[in-house]
């Protein structure tokens, strides 16, 4: 297994390294290849770590089978991405740049996946956020570049109570291993609380959690779409890892009050996001909210992580809701910046009757918005409903509850995306599909996907889960 | 033979068929007609099985193991005859359609949700689990969507009401993409209680079979009982029942679902989707009876929701007859109506629960499920032919169209009688059983409404049938007349509605004889119900003296007002008097209900999604930010000063700081990253309360 990671940080360490600078410097236009290549061959490698478990690398490294899905699903989606970006970033003068930052980004993610020791946690999730911040500015445009600084602004302060709450926490257990820990002195109680509340703020700021989300908003309805499925599809499963890896093995001595911070971030993230949606007009920002909002339904099933009877269903909630949600986002975000690409404007009247002009696309995007409405039998009504729901129905029924009220308040705004691709006046001008257009392929997979792994597939998955 | 299967596949294949023959025009039209035809067929060989076997038929195969979900069917004879009703009424209007719709240019967009339609109400009618009865639940309300908003052109004449009008100052028009998002939005409402109930069942039993349920109804039902919480959970549980099938508060989506294809409309209203709420009851009604027979505490509970049920549904067939009596559009008319049928059909489900024959009452509700689904199919039918010949969707825009269209007038008639319960018609029979029932029931008040609503049902029906064939001609006729444009619907569409008149009406006439045969057959097996029960026909005298003076009343008052001069005087003076006038623009304006809830409700959530998004984010945030801090460091630089008087502390502490907070706030916001440091304050002041909240708690 070791052979296999060290293979993936030459792979994609070594091509992000290298290639921009042989672009910058010799002009050659190779980076978006060798960036498709490595993804693609990442696949296999991450794929060959399946159902496998062990440590590695003296036990900084642990993988375990939830999180070699997690990586496979990043590597996805990074794959995905990276097929869109041929045709969408083709023309952008730092392109070399956002392939060599995307492969490095990547890596980070896997390390943050698969991580037991802090130091990797401190190393790995430095990487992916600088990368990320720069990610975000590539464009260079007034968005973008706003939407940067705010984003490397809470970043700072997220990665200092990261550092704080990793230092509080180091203190109670003794060891710099992440181990489950099922009780801790009366003492040291309130500090390894602390800890674990900055812990939890540092990774729900790059989950979306309310009152850590100020910068979603700007960043995913400010950035290039197709920036933003990278940072929305991939990036933000650094803070799920975190959770699962950092994070859980505490919550044994400490879970009712673990359940009480999840169920409360919960309730005001799924209400906050669900709401702000609705009068959102921008599709983009729009879908920047229903982020936070899916970020609320992930949290339930953190909460049901404290009790040991809704532990299990919680996890592979969380791995197919993950599957759900990159799909859903990558194939969204990418849809959007095919639309913008074709010269839409990405408000809701400005996509009026797309999916007229560009059926396929526009089928696709609405499978996945259906997916992420909770539609069945498509794989977000498995995930959300069947798993994370029903996961907390066991030890609080009210926040299920909660949970399903709130999916029934998200259809307001989702069914208007729906309604504006397909029922009113498509423009006058002449577009449509052609072969070369590669955002439609990723949405293909991406939707299809959604309606298989929906038709009972989702077992397969869940069996690969645990 | 797994028929049943076939039963909601062949549809679901259909769909995909047409779907691919994008491009084949008529070939791809009969082929989803001829799947629809083929499921019909599926579905009679079903009630053959059933009722040869004696016993429920139950066929599944694991699908989401890890959940135990099933992948199967439940067939007893409720799920067997509901499935053919619903199968070979689907058929005929497949039928009309392909006439009706012919030349659409959004021909494969129509045939694929046609057929997906189908398939979803009959999957949610032989599911034998609760998640894939949802599955079939939720794809008649994505379908539904898709073909309310058909039209989405969204021109004047595809709108329901009056362009321009408004009640309360909110305009009571609705083009058809606003209506498809309206039912969407209002059925999902009452989704919400329906998943919800299917997790709290799934948690007491850890199944989601329906069967498994009936059995195991203790293990639910009795700890929810003593916890007090089983009437509550029966209502949320039966909530997506009272949306899909438009109970009064969720009756408006219905009424504006009028702007799809008038096709679109009889599926809706006679075969699929609002009867689902209603076939939701006949489901699992005898098992809620089961409850309250195994668990004395849960008696009063179950009591309590039989009659609110009761009550609803009363109340929906009163309110909604009474919007009916003065709608100026045909279809609307039609739709009132279905609303105030299904309100019928829901008193009787109620009652039925509150009678010590359940299985009466039972039966008086399925029944006339039956007769509503094939009169109201033929009137819907006729409407779209006529509404097809003279081009406009007012009943002023048309009269005396007798001449031109004997045969559909002939159609309507019978179907109206039927609808009215005029004897000998199937209406008759079945209407009077639920007065019947409501009436044994002891809930006065849903008797009330249903024998009241007789009468108002009776005279919106005739004047429907004055206003658009024997009233004198419009100039819209007349002029229509003149250019030849009258004439008699094409036999594609004449035969389906045509057909469905004649059932009614013969149906109707040997009902006292084959009555309790056909109503035996329905009761045959269903799960829940396991006392023998011999349905009979009898007339109870008094009652059929109540209720026919109700209908001849209602019908002689119709006649009056609009077949003789006085009567027409009447109803001017009527429309100048203002009392008139406030009456009729009640009851136009539907109870003023829709502007109460646009206000209300669609405000309110607008207001509250502003609110949250406005002043959480940028008046408390911001306040904070730029008002009290400032103002604190001012006050704690003057407390600064008393203990530190000397002039360079004061300059510093009090001048150059202050300046300095407030220069960097204003530069920053000049940054364009304004709302960033908001941002930063929202994350620590949020870190700060969950922190409080875990110290408060812990």
């Amino acid at each position: 297994m070791e052979m296999v990671i060290w293979s993936l940080m030459v792979l994609l360490g070594g091509v992000g390294l290298v290639v921009p600078t042989l672009d910058y410097l010799k002009g050659t236009k190779v980076s978006p290849y060798l960036a498709l290549l490595a993804t693609a061959l990442a696949i296999p490698l991450v794929g060959s770590l399946i159902g496998r478990s062990g440590t590695l690398f003296d036990g900084t490294i642990r993988v375990s089978p939830l999180a070699t899905y997690l990586a496979l699903v990043a590597t996805v989606g990074a794959f995905l991405v990276t097929v869109a970006s041929m045709v969408q970033a083709r023309n952008w003068s730092t392109s070399p740049s956002l392939y060599s930052l995307l492969l490095l980004a990547l890596l980070g993610v896997y390390f943050v996946l698969y991580v037991n020791d802090a130091s990797v946690l401190v190393a790995a999730w430095a990487l992916v956020a600088v990368a990320s911040y720069v990610l975000v500015g590539i464009r260079k445009d007034e968005d973008s570049l706003e939407a940067t600084a705010k984003y490397a602004l809470m970043g700072v302060a997220s990665s200092s109570l990261l550092i704080f709450g990793i230092a509080l926490v180091l203190g109670v257990i003794r060891t710099s291993t992440f181990q489950v820990l099922n009780s801790v002195p009366l003492g040291v109680r309130t500090t390894l609380l602390l800890g674990i509340l900055m812990l939890v703020a540092a990774f729900g700021f790059k989950l979306g959690v309310v009152p850590f989300h100020g910068w979603l908003p700007d960043v995913y309805g400010g950035a290039h779409p197709l920036i933003v499925s990278f940072v929305a599809g991939v990036i933000k499963l650094i803070s799920i890892g975190a959770f699962l890896r950092v994070l859980q093995p505490l919550i044994p001595a400490v879970a009712d009050e673990w359940f009480i911070i999840m169920a409360f971030l919960s309730v005001i993230t799924m209400f906050y996001g669900n709401l702000a949606a609705l009068v959102q007009r921008n599709v983009q920002r729009m879908m920047a909210y229903s982020s936070i909002a899916q970020a609320g339904y992930f949290l339930i099933a953190f909460a049901a992580l404290a009790y040991a009877d809704s532990r299990s269903v919680a996890l592979q909630g969380i791995g197919l809701h993950v599957t759900t949600y990159v799909l859903a986002k990558v194939g969204i975000f990418v849809g959007l910046a095919y639309f913008a690409r074709k010269g839409f404007d990405l408000t809701l009247e400005g996509l009026s009757g797309v999916g007229r002009k560009l059926p396929l696309s526009g089928t696709f995007m609405a499978i996945l918005v259906l997916s992420l409405m909770g539609m069945p039998p498509l794989l977000g009504f498995w995930s959300k409903f069947m798993y994370i729901f029903y996961s907390v129905m066991n030890v609080a029924p009210w926040l299920a509850f909660l949970g399903i009220v709130n999916s029934g308040i998200s259809v307001g705004y989702y069914a208007q995306v729906i309604r504006y691709l397909f029922f009113a006046d498509p423009p006058e001008r002449e577009v449509r599909e052609v072969e070369s257009d590669l955002e439609v392929y990723v949405l293909t997979v991406t939707a299809v996907l959604t309606v298989l792994l929906g038709l009972g597939l989702v077992d397969a998955l869940v069996a690969a889960l645990s | 033979m797994e028929y049943a299967f076939l039963t909601w596949q062949i549809p679901y294949i259909g769909a995909i068929l047409a779907l691919l023959l994008n491009r084949a025009g008529k070939a791809r039209d009969v082929i989803a007609m001829l799947a629809i035809f083929g499921a019909a067929v599926a579905s009679t060989f079903t009630l053959q099985e059933v009722l040869a076997s004696e016993e429920a038929i139950h066929i599944s195969y694991p699908w989401i193991k890890s959940l135990g979900v099933t992948f199967g069917v439940y067939v007893d004879s409720l799920a067997a005859v509901m499935a053919l009703i619903v199968a070979w009424l689907s058929f005929l209007i497949a039928v009309y359609s392909l006439k009706y719709m012919e030349g659409d240019p959004g021909l494969t967009r129509y045939w694929f949700f046609f057929d997906f339609f189908v398939g979803s109400m009959l999957l949610l009618i032989l599911a034998d689990n609760l998640v894939l009865m949802f599955l079939g639940w939720e794809g008649t309300g994505l379908a539904s969507y898709a073909l309310i908003g058909h039209w989405y052109t969204d021109e004047d004449e595809r709108c329901v009401g009056d362009i321009g009008r408004k009640a309360l100052g909110v305009p009571m028009w609705f083009p058809p993409s606003h209506s498809g998002l309206r039912a969407i939005v209002f059925t999902r409402l009452g989704d919400v209680g329906f998943i919800a109930g299917i997790g709290a069942i799934y948690y007491f039993t850890h199944t989601f079979s329906i069967p498994q349920i009936a059995h195991m109804v203790g293990e639910w039902a009795g700890p929810l009982a003593h916890a007090g919480l089983l009437f509550p959970f029966l209502l949320i549980f039966s909530l997506g029942a009272f949306a899909k099938s438009a109970q009064f508060p969720f009756h408006e989506w219905l009424v504006t679902a009028m702007t799809g294809p008038t096709s679109v409309s009889a599926l809706i209203h006679a075969a699929t989707m609002v009867k689902a709420g209603v076939y939701f009851l006949l489901r699992f009604s005898p098992i809620f009876v089961l409850a309250a027979h195994e668990i004395p505490a849960a008696e009063p509970q179950v009591h309590a929701f039989f009659t609110t049920v009761a009550l609803i549904g009363g109340f929906t067939a009163f309110f909604m007859a009474t919007q009916a009596l003065v709608s100026r559009e045909l279809k609307l008319i039609l739709a009132f109506s279905t609303a105030s049928q299904l309100g019928y059909m829901f008193l009787a489900l109620g009652a039925a629960g509150l009678i010590t024959e359940f299985p009466m009452g039972f039966l008086a509700g399925f029944s006339h499920l039956m007769s509503h689904a094939i009169f109201k199919a033929a009137l819907f039918l006729v409407a779209g032919a006529v509404i097809h010949v003279v081009h406009s969707r007012y009943i002023d825009d048309m009269g005396g169209l007798w001449r031109a269209m004997k045969w559909s007038f002939l159609a309507m008639s019978l179907a109206a009688l039927s609808l009215m319960g005029v004897p000998p018609f199937m209406g008759f029979w079945t209407k009077d059983t639920i007065i019947e029932v409501a009436k044994e029931s002891g809930v006065f008040l849903g008797y009330l409404f249903g024998v009241v609503t007789a009468g108002l049902t009776a005279f919106y029906s005739t004047r429907m049938v004055i206003r658009t064939f024997l009233y004198e001609k419009s100039e819209n006729v007349i002029h229509a007349e003149e250019h030849h444009h009258l004439h008699e619907a094409h036999p594609l569409m004449l035969i389906p509605y045509l057909t469905l008149a004649l059932i009614s009406l013969l149906v109707g006439l040997v009902w006292p004889v084959y009555g309790p045969q056909i109503l035996g057959v329905m009761v045959s097996n269903v799960l829940g119900i396991h006392e023998e029960f011999h349905p009979h026909v009898e007339l109870n005298l008094g009652l059929l003296v109540t209720s026919l003076s109700m209908v001849f009343g209602g019908i002689l008052v119709a006649v009056g007002l609009y077949y003789t001069a006085g009567g027409r005087r009447a109803l001017k003076s009527m429309r100048e008097n203002p009392v008139g006038r406030a009456l009729h623009d009640f009851l136009y304006d539907r109870w003023y209900i829709n502007s109460i809830y646009y206000i209300v409700i669609v405000g309110g959530f607008a207001w509250l999604s502003r609110v949250i998004y406005r002043y959480f984010d940028s008046l408390i945030v911001d306040g904070f930010y730029h008002r009290f801090i400032p103002w604190l460091t001012e006050k704690l630089s003057v407390l600064g000063f008393k203990y530190f008087e000397t002039e360079v502390i004061d300059e510093t502490y009090h001048d150059r700081i202050v300046r300095l907070f407030r220069a960097f706030g204003s530069y920053v916001r000049r940054l364009q990253t304004g709302l960033i440091n908001q941002y930063l304050v929202t994350f620590f002041i949020g870190l700060l309360i969950v922190l409080f909240l875990l110290l408060w708690v812990g």
